[in-house]
């Protein structure tokens, strides 16, 4: 019972603790989206077809605001977390996490996007070498570098197809 | 006699053109994208890909990494440098991309953030003879 309240007690401030570094995480990006005009004028995202229907023009973070994001999380990340543990079960440690590896994966991945965009298309070949630097970050940039690599193909910003 | 061979020519040829007949039934390209960037697209490849239209295309595809990552995309287009991929990492559509065959009629239905990334929450596949080109054996 005792263990238990113990446990109870360690859970409650975990989440806390997460709640907290949620809480500063948006009040980061909230200057971001509270000047959604300025946003719109100066991001590279804002559409340029009034053909396209489905591309509707967003005030929301771009890109290059969302790469420097994640590099900032990667960097913060890297100074305050110690991810050796062990594997309980047969002794084994889980490999370590190398931010500073992570880190030039994304330098990576964030040249070869905005050299695609550049270029402004992107053959099929490009596209994949593209996605295999994004298939080796870490499962959380890697969603949000394919998120914005399939809106730039969405809204033409890069002209391919897989 | 020149008379019974020409029916006889005639006969001939019509039986071998039944012989490749059946049912047919293609399914053009269809895009349908809704106010808030949502749609649907559908078609069978082969009809689109004999399309007049030269920017006709749709379909479906998969890339498999080490490790588990798995994603799935459809895409489609009609237009001149307009087109929509959507992607996916949901398993169930993840297997029902890898079971697409050839000549299928294929469709798939996704929503918008707003910011253009396309997410496939449908994707369907079905594969039936009529959906083959008319009058042409598969090689």
């Amino acid at each position: 019972m005792k263990l238990l309240s113990i446990l109870v007690l360690v859970q409650t401030v975990l989440v806390l603790l997460l709640f907290m570094k949620i809480d500063s995480n948006e009040a980061r990006m909230a200057p971001a989206a509270q000047t959604p005009a300025q946003v719109a004028t100066s991001t590279p995202l804002a559409m340029a077809s009034s053909n396209d229907e489905s591309m509707v023009e967003n005030p929301g973070l771009s890109g290059g605001q969302l790469r420097r994001i994640i590099r900032e999380e990667l960097n913060a990340l890297s100074a305050s977390h110690d991810l050796l543990s062990e594997n309980p079960e047969n002794g084994q440690e889980d490999p370590v996490i190398d931010y500073a590896e992570m880190q030039y994966r994304l330098e990576l991945v964030d040249e070869k996007f905005e050299l695609l965009k550049a270029q402004g298309e992107a053959s099929s070949s490009e596209l994949e070498s593209l996605i295999n630097d994004i298939a080796r970050l870490d499962p959380e940039s890697r969603t949000a570098m394919m998120k914005i690599l399939n809106g730039a193909i969405n809204r033409g910003e890069i002209k391919g197809h897989l | 006699m020149t008379t019974k061979y020409i029916l006889i020519l005639l006969a001939s040829a019509m039986f071998s053109l039944t012989a490749f007949a059946g049912y047919s039934q293609p399914a053009p390209l269809i895009i349908e994208v809704n106010d808030d960037g949502s749609g649907f697209a559908g078609g069978d490849v082969t009809t689109a890909r004999n399309s007049e239209n030269e920017f006709a295309f749709i379909g479906c595809g998969i890339r498999s990494f080490e490790g588990g990552y798995e994603f799935g995309f459809c895409q489609a287009g009609n237009e001149a440098e307009l087109s929509y991929t959507c992607f996916t990492e949901d398993p169930t559509l993840l297997d029902t991309i890898n079971a697409v065959s050839d000549f299928a009629y294929m469709s798939f239905s996704w929503t918008d953030d707003g910011e253009g990334n396309l997410t496939c929450f449908r994707v369907g596949s079905s594969t039936q003879s009529f959906y083959l080109e008319e009058g042409k054996k598969v090689k």
